[in-house]
């Protein structure tokens, strides 16, 4: 999550800087200070927006530069655990998929993915599915959520962070866009059918183009025609079940 | 008492870190010809145009 922060600190101006506007040395030092710096409780801080007090320079013993207490406007990127993230993948390798999260790239797994078996497809740098044949490229758009969190202050470079899709609403863009719909198909049936079911006592026969759950919904349907709430209840069961 | 301002040591470290700042290339504020930063840091002194004060301690503090 991005947070912007007023933080407290100490810059350092070197004589030869004394000449100009004391905001401006101040925030240009602020900048090369704090800028891409890596904190274990602030997490990343990405921009320094500017300084917003500045109090007074202090001479130390033997050394040529102005120290400054400044509380100054930053705004710092901090990957929290469980956090639900949208990315993109930058990258394929054989082990899994780094996506950008903020100013971080987080790994994604080959085992946590999706719940099926993936495998690496060198050729074409994609992961790919064995059942469904989905596939991981890079530039798609992905929603994953942080599962692990491993800063380093000294390298930030080589600070962690683990991810997972394998939970409900998590996984590519296109999946889920699809997995919605198919939903909202499914629903739409469901009531079409309990309805005309619920109208239609004396119909004998099932329609043949329904498919399986919806006509066992009609069937049940058909059995309590005075009430359809108890059919679509049950369908519902069986999707869960299915999904699984 | 107010004769003087600073003391002999305050004027010693005042004129110390202000020759160390024109040394490293802080902008000078009086017209001289002296290249020695310690005869600049002496001369602004003596003019009494060093921005810097004194934080003294309350305690010991005349």
């Amino acid at each position: 999550m991005y947070k912007r922060m007023k933080l407290q600190g100490v810059v350092s101006i070197p004589p030869d800087q004394l000449g100009n506007p004391l905001k401006e040395s101040v925030e240009i030092a602020l900048r090369n200070k704090y800028e891409a710096r890596v904190d274990k409780t602030l997490g990343e801080i990405v921009a320094v927006l500017g300084a917003d007090q500045i109090g007074e320079g202090h001479i130390l013993a033997g050394r040529g530069e102005v120290y400054y207490d400044v509380v100054f406007d930053a705004v710092a990127f901090k990957p929290e655990m469980q956090e639900v993230i949208e990315g993109e993948v930058v990258e394929i390798v054989k082990f899994g998929a780094f996506l950008s999260v903020g100013p971080f790239d987080g790994l994604l797994h080959v085992s946590q993915i999706t719940n099926e078996y993936i495998s690496y497809d060198e050729k074409n740098a994609r992961l790919v599915s064995k059942d469904s044949s989905r596939y991981l490229a890079e530039g798609d758009r992905v929603r994953a959520r942080i599962i692990a969190v491993s800063l380093n202050e000294k390298e930030p470079r080589s600070s962690k962070i683990g991810l997972t899709m394998r939970q409900t609403g998590l996984g590519k863009v296109e999946w889920l866009e699809a997995a919605r719909k198919a939903q909202e198909a499914e629903v739409a049936l469901v009531e079409k059918t309990s309805r005309s079911a619920g109208r239609d006592k004396k119909a004998q026969k099932a329609p043949e183009t329904v498919t399986d759950s919806a006509g066992q919904a009609l069937a049940e349907a058909k059995s309590a025609p005075a009430d359809p709430e108890p059919a679509k209840a049950s369908d519902s069961v069986e999707g869960i079940g299915e999904a699984e | 008492m107010k004769a003087e301002k600073y003391t002999r040591y305050e004027r010693a470290r005042i004129v110390g870190a202000r020759a160390l700042q024109i040394f490293m290339g802080a902008p000078v504020y009086i017209k001289t010809e002296s290249i020695d930063p310690l005869e600049v840091a002496l001369e602004e002194m003596r003019l009494g145009v060093i921005p810097i004060t004194v934080k003294r301690d309350r305690r010991t503090s005349r």
